[in-house]
């Protein structure tokens, strides 16, 4: 699991900087990415149109009635920015299992080429550094 | 698709040639072509596991800070 703190750095330094100076940076992997320009199109996306709808359902109205408008409205904005971040993420995980079925076929076509060309299939398995099973398994695209 | 411990152990010590062998092959051979392939899908492998615990990461942590409930 992951630090707890980061999912929230953003909210956290905006809170605390108002305009989003200091290090509201997300850690993404080996990268630092600085997320503020992005949040900032999101926050100055939710206008008051928007948000007058928001207001009305009242879902977003805390328990003491105390809420104001700018709140509601970075509320929404931050929720908007973390589905966002998400699809992205998840947007990505696609795109990188198509890449290895797609790479998964051009091992298979290699082999097959390789055995087609004489390549014995114990030397292929040394070659590549699997059993000579699995040299055939590659070869009839089974797992 | 080869497992991820199968994929991580072929990046990191690379199918079992020495490097005098692997680069005595001729690019365009089956066996060059068959050994790279291998790499590529391991590479794949991994890169697909790295997205997949960032994607979950970043589902967990703003669902724990009340930002993330599935819908958009």
């Amino acid at each position: 699991m992951a630090d707890p703190a980061r999912a929230d750095l953003i909210h956290i330094t905006y809170d605390a900087n108002g305009s989003g100076q200091g290090s509201d940076v997300i850690e993404a992997g080996a990268e630092i990415v600085d997320m503020r320009d992005w949040f900032d199109d999101y926050l100055a996306s939710v206008d008051d149109d928007r948000l007058w709808i928001v207001e009305a359902d009242r879902a977003y109205l805390l328990d003491d009635n105390q809420t104001t408008r700018e709140e509601i409205r970075y509320d929404l904005a931050a929720r908007e920015f973390a589905a966002t971040l998400v699809t992205y993420a998840q947007d990505r995980l696609i795109e990188s299992r198509e890449a290895v079925t797609v790479a998964e076929g051009k091992l298979q076509a290699a082999v097959q080429d390789a055995l087609e060309a004489g390549v014995s299939a114990v030397d292929l398995a040394a070659r590549l550094g699997v059993s000579r099973a699995r040299v055939y398994q590659i070869r009839d695209g089974r797992r | 698709m080869m497992s991820i411990e199968t994929a991580r152990e072929i990046l990191d010590n690379g199918p079992q040639v020495s490097n005098e062998e692997f680069f005595s092959l001729e690019p365009r051979s089956a066996e060059y072509q068959a050994t790279m392939a291998l790499r590529d899908e391991a590479l794949a492998v991994v890169s697909a596991e790295v997205d997949r615990q960032d994607a979950a990461e970043l589902a967990a942590c703003y669902t724990a800070a009340g930002r993330y409930d599935g819908r958009w």
